[in-house]
């Protein structure tokens, strides 16, 4: 009882629009953690058997994550083994948009695959926790109750705001929250524990952009390399180039049977895992200055070869492409097509579209000026840095940087958990936390009070 | 560990005492071996020995404490449902683990239930105190009512409570209206400034202190935030020029200050009391007044005035009155009248604290003569009753008490000497000349020294 923990056994899922986390409270980090993209094969022919779904997949492990979602002659591909796995004509989608629950379907299938099959547990024994964004909708929100206590049947549930809870996972009650994550960066600034609506500011400029520029700038021919790359994903390779050479185009032998038969969003995803494996190993950002291409050249360069075997020494394009995070009007590429997902963010008091995308500093900057001027320095002092893109090297530097020369006469302290998983499932940390303590029982929602009440008690007790 | 410890270790005949330095190890070896070391391990250690293993060892008697009984009984662990302290009434949904041989399986539950507090507690109003008082042109009733309920929700925490207000209008329908965090903060301190009035009408005192707790001034504090965010947007260059500033401004205090301090002196050498620095600082206020007041009292009891040039008819008198009163009067000095301003115009004594008279230690000796008051039990820095007698004994007791000290810092420093000159004499080994020779010219100085004290030191 010293640490206040008293475990009633809570499963907390934090929904993110690249990653779905789950596992149970009380742990240090998420037991599962699998993409939030599904994938779906219309069945327009109900006696297809499940095995010809899966086409000529004989090396797809066939195991119980493939769940059959008949609704609608849609069957639903969820989980690890879900979209990263090959399937005949398969397409994909997110069912998160703008960081919200958008699709009910499948995720509904994925909590009852991480339930079920990857955590085996009986959801009607445990307590089920959510995360949700700051802008979550009520709509999202009933949605989400009625999937937990309808469909699955769970004894109670609590929503937690992810700020709220990336700020606790840092041992913080007030902390300004810069979440710099897939689709969305968003700032939002913690007060006491309660996410402050007038200052939380989001803007679609995270690693979904970036990859997407990064994927034009692969697959079209540049200065320095005078043919496009394939990108080809591993699952269409049967064998690599046995011996490439540094910036030379490479000629894999690919699965014929599997590459006619792959969809184009299929595609379009596997080859954004490719980009964004080249992103988590290369990119940087110049930690103490700007980029410019005068001084490009001098970068460090770094040896990478894609799955298909293609390897080459980057060197400028490793900071040319994050620089977007802090210099969006010269460095974002408007004319390449955006994912169609970051569309929907239109601007407003606390939201900037992508057509007017704003510096990570400035946004913090907004935020903080949104809020009262009296948290403003305990805000400041507090700035918590989390998301997996914020995991590129030198952001945080960087933003510290920024920020003094925005707002020199104020004391800034930036704090970034120095482990990655816990900047990349922060929110999932802070859930984990706040569940296992014995004084947050009071706080959940028990199946008969939803009953009783309605989305009323929800709303009421998760303020 | 030096050849004679192995021998003696091993048994061995000591080898024949061929070098001089025989005596000395023995010697040491005479240092009593401490209880609970073996004499080998003694021996190994030898003079270097660790005063951990020493000490460790003579406090070896001490007996190490039991381990505790602890009765290894199993705890018995049970999962069981049980209600949140918070919903007692609701049915039991979550379970948790219990120690089932405790004694209260709600024990837990109970305790986390403390922390299931509020924040202050908002206050509260009837209708009819509403009506009475609390009308406000600006907030319905119906506002006022989702305001507190709000500050009720957030435990008092204007900030949230502000950013949360959302009010729709008594339908819920109406156009969301916001407010500022004065305004709220505005309202509910204007209602409990009103209701505290109306309400504790007994006790006034404590009705004062409540609504003084209460105040809220909403122009002020509008004012406070704009300069705060104002101040929020310094660029760098603002705050170079600030600091600049406040510099600036602290070196033209001091120049000030400076200016004035000479300009007094030199009036005061200049015109004495005739400079009329009254108004100057204040320890010249209080030496004008002084003086008045001296002269005042001299008057009255028609006393010879303190100028040296006095009447001599009233000297009796005045010694006689001097007797009466205590008073001592020291010979007039007449070096300090030396300067022909000073004769025509007496020298303004400004007025000071008899105790910042009090002699001090001297610097260089001042903690040595410190201490040994203090064994004496004489304060240093407060007499109890500084008369002059006790004044002169006091000063005599420094005088004293520094000759003490010096005295006994020269006979140590004399003692040292005498030390280290006789350990010389006893490690002195006669030279053999020609090493002597040899070596003498690389380390002369050294060598020089040495011997020219010993020749002395006897």
């Amino acid at each position: 009882m010293v640490y206040n923990g008293d475990e009633v056994s809570a499963i907390v899922v934090d929904f993110g629009s690249h990653t779905t986390r789950a596992g149970y409270a009380g742990e240090d980090c998420p037991r599962v953690v699998c993409p939030s993209f599904y994938g779906y094969t219309e069945e327009s022919d109900a006696s297809t058997s499940s095995g010809a779904a899966n086409g000529n997949g004989e090396d797809v492990p066939m195991d119980g994550s493939v769940v059959n979602g008949s609704k609608g002659k849609r069957r639903y591909y969820v989980g690890e083994s879900g979209v990263p796995v090959w399937r005949k004509g398969m397409e994909v989608d997110n069912f998160m948009l703008d960081g919200i629950v958008h699709e009910l379907e499948p995720a509904a299938q994925l909590l009852h695959h991480l339930l079920t099959d990857r955590l085996s547990v009986d959801p009607t024994e445990h307590p089920l926790m959510f995360t949700e964004p700051a802008w979550n909708t009520p709509a999202s929100r009933e949605n989400l109750t009625r999937m937990a206590f309808e469909q699955e049947g769970v004894p109670a549930l609590y929503f937690g705001s992810s700020g709220v809870l990336s700020a606790f996972a840092a041992g913080k009650p007030t902390a300004l929250v810069l979440d710099v994550g897939y689709a969305n960066t968003s700032v939002v600034p913690v007060v006491d524990g309660y996410a402050l609506r007038a200052g939380t500011k989001r803007q679609p400029l995270g690693s979904a952009l970036l990859l997407s520029q990064l994927q034009h700038h692969f697959k079209s021919p540049t200065s320095s390399r005078n043919f496009p790359l394939t990108l080809t994903p591993r699952q269409l390779l049967a064998k690599r180039d046995p011996t490439p050479e540094s910036g030379m185009q490479v000629n894999p032998v690919l699965r014929t049977d599997r590459v006619s038969n792959t969809t184009p969003s299929w595609r379009h995803w596997a080859e954004g895992s490719v980009v964004e494996g080249w992103k988590e190993s290369c990119a940087e950002v110049i930690n103490y200055k700007g980029f410019d291409f005068q001084t490009a050249r001098e970068l460090p360069q770094t040896l990478y070869e894609f799955p298909d075997g293609y390897q080459q020494q980057f060197g400028e394009e490793r900071y040319r492409f994050t620089e977007m995070l802090f210099d969006p009007k010269n460095y974002f590429d408007q004319s390449i097509e955006p994912p169609a997902g970051l569309r929907v963010v239109q601007s407003g008091d606390h939201a900037h579209s992508l057509k007017d995308l704003v510096p990570l500093s400035q946004l913090v900057h907004d935020s903080i000026m949104a809020c009262d001027v009296d948290v403003r320095a305990a805000l400041l002092q507090n700035i918590v840095v989390v998301g997996n893109t914020s995991l590129i090297k030198g952001l945080t530097e960087r933003l510290d940087l920024e920020l003094a020369a925005l707002m020199p006469s104020q004391k800034i302290k930036i704090h970034s958990p120095t482990i990655p998983f816990e900047k990349k499932f922060s929110s999932w940390v802070g859930g984990s936390v706040l569940a296992s303590l014995g004084t947050f029982h009071q706080l959940w929602v028990t199946k008969d009070e939803y009953e009783e009440h309605g989305m009323a008690i929800v709303h009421q007790r998760c303020k | 560990m030096s050849s004679s410890d192995v021998r003696s270790i091993l048994g061995l005949p000591q080898a024949g005492s061929s070098s001089s330095h025989a005596p000395i190890p023995k010697k040491l070896n005479l240092n009593k071996r401490p209880d609970g070391i073996s004499r080998e391990l003694y021996a190994l250690i030898g003079n270097n020995a660790p005063s951990l293993a020493e000490a460790q060892a003579s406090v070896s008697a001490v007996k190490y404490k039991s381990r505790p009984s602890v009765s290894r009984k199993k705890a018995k662990w049970e999962w069981l449902p049980f209600n949140p302290a918070a919903r007692p009434d609701r049915r039991a949904r979550l379970s948790h683990w219990v120690q089932t041989s405790d004694a209260d399986p709600e024990a837990g539950v109970e305790y986390f239930g403390k922390f299931n507090l509020h924040g202050p507690s908002v206050i509260e109003y009837s209708q009819f105190e509403y009506d009475q008082h609390l009308a406000d042109p600006d907030w319905t009733p119906h506002e006022t009512t989702y305001l507190f309920n709000l500050l009720n929700d957030y435990d008092l925490r204007f900030v949230i409570a502000a950013d949360r207000y959302e009010y729709m209008g008594p339908s819920g329908e109406g156009p969301v209206k916001k407010r500022s965090i004065e305004d709220i903060k505005d309202r509910y301190y204007t209602i409990c400034r009103r209701l505290t009035r109306t309400r504790t009408a007994t006790d006034t005192a404590s009705q004062q202190q409540m609504i003084q707790a209460y105040s809220f001034d909403k122009a002020r504090e509008i004012k406070r935030k704009q300069y705060a965010s104002e101040l929020f947007h310094l660029t760098t260059a603002e705050i170079a020029e600030e600091e600049a500033l406040i510099i600036e401004v602290k070196r033209m205090e001091q120049t000030a200050q400076r200016y004035r301090s000479d300009r007094d002196d030199l009036m005061r050498t200049v015109m004495g009391l005739d400079s009329g620095l009254v108004n100057i600082d204040s320890s010249n206020i209080e030496a004008i007044l002084g003086a008045n007041k001296k002269r005042k009292r001299a008057e009255e009891a028609e006393p010879s005035t303190p100028v040296a040039a006095a009447p001599t008819k009233r000297q009796a008198e005045s010694t006689a009155f001097d007797a009466a009163h205590c008073i001592f009067r020291l010979p007039q000095d007449s070096s300090s009248q030396s300067s022909h301003l000073a004769t025509k115009h007496p020298v303004h004594i400004p007025a000071f604290l008899r105790s910042s008279k009090l002699p001090t230690p001297r610097q260089s000796a001042a903690i040595r003569i410190t201490e040994l008051l203090g064994e004496l039990g004489v304060s240093t820095h407060a007499l109890v009753m500084p008369t002059r007698a006790n004044l002169e004994e006091y000063d005599g007791l420094l005088t004293a008490a520094g000759a003490l000290v010096d005295m006994k810092r020269q006979v140590d420093r004399v003692e040292q000497e005498l030390r280290t000159l006789r350990a010389q004499k006893e490690s002195y080994v006669p030279p053999v000349d020609a090493k002597r020779k040899a070596r003498s010219t690389s380390i002369a100085s050294t060598d020089t020294s040495v011997t020219g004290r010993r020749s002395r030191a006897p």
